[in-house]
């Protein structure tokens, strides 16, 4: 059961947010984050619209583009340094 | 760490190659696009990361994670290749960043679009927003959102302190949130505010 009065106050919470997202902080400060997050609602929608922002970045910067060219320009780079396909 | 730590495998034939690491080739392809913004210095940046990864395909530890480790040397390539200048003293305000962070959340919570990231297409106007932030910013971004280094893994291959990528990577989300509020406002989803310009932001 935890003591309302030892959670950690929102704003020192918020301070961490993205060390907390990105996996900075060490397992006892997590430990807090999630205990305050686990008893703040607007804390916890905080984080996750955070979240969502971060898997935003990620899902666009690596997404896959068409490079059937550039293969075929790579392999004949490999070719002219003389590494040739198994015959 | 990708490096073996044992015996150096032979080199790879072009077919171990193609399947190991050239499956590889569209993701790296993409992360060139987003440190160059040019893309035939991205293709070129990425033919070199290969040729590389072939030259050094002994020392790949199989069963790492292939992906990661060509990032990683393009990552390097083009850090070498921009001949980074040393004009940056970086004194940003991380606590100022997370500040300006938070009330565009309490805007979207105001609104009822707490979920705006997952509603919408955000695809084209984080793509514009990335082209348009300072390589210094970008570099974090893509370092710790894509290849998923530590903050010190950052600061190590950046050769700055890790306040420093502190300080860049919140003002660099701070800017692409930004970007990404308005493109919003202009869909309709959010009422518009009071805009402050979004720029890419110099360092001080």
């Amino acid at each position: 059961m935890t003591n309302l009065d030892t959670l950690m106050p929102c704003h020192e919470v918020v301070a961490l947010l993205w060390e907390y997202l990105d996996g900075e902080l060490d397992d006892a400060m997590r430990a807090r984050i999630r205990d305050h997050l686990d008893h703040c609602h607007h804390c916890t929608d905080h984080f996750t619209f955070e979240g969502a922002f971060l898997r935003t970045i990620t899902r666009v910067i690596d997404e896959p583009c068409e490079t059937g060219a550039l293969r075929q320009r790579i392999l004949a780079a490999l070719r002219a340094e003389g590494h040739q396909r198994t015959p | 760490m990708e490096l073996a730590d044992s015996a150096l495998r032979p080199p790879p034939t072009v077919e171990t190659f193609e399947r190991e690491a050239l499956v590889f080739l569209p993701n790296v392809s993409r992360y060139a696009r987003v440190l160059t913004r040019d893309s035939a210095d991205a293709d070129d940046l990425t033919q070199e990361t290969f040729l590389r990864a072939y030259e050094a395909w002994a020392s790949f530890r199989a069963g790492s994670d292939c992906r990661k480790w060509l990032f990683t040397i393009c990552r390097n390539l083009y850090l070498r290749n921009r001949q980074r200048s040393q004009r940056f003293v970086a004194v940003d305000d991380p606590d100022g960043e997370l500040n300006a962070t938070r009330q565009m959340y309490f805007r979207a919570r105001e609104q009822g679009c707490k979920d705006l990231f997952d509603r919408i297409d955000l695809g084209p106007a984080l793509q514009k927003s990335l082209d348009s932030l300072l390589p210094e910013y970008r570099d974090v971004v893509v370092m710790i959102d894509i290849e998923d280094c530590s903050y010190a893994a950052a600061a190590g291959a950046l050769n700055v302190p890790i306040g420093t990528v502190r300080s860049r990577l919140f003002r660099a989300r701070r800017l692409l949130q930004q970007s990404l509020m308005e493109y919003a406002e202009d869909l309709g989803f959010l009422r518009p505010s009071e805009r402050e310009p979004v720029q890419g932001g110099t360092p001080q």
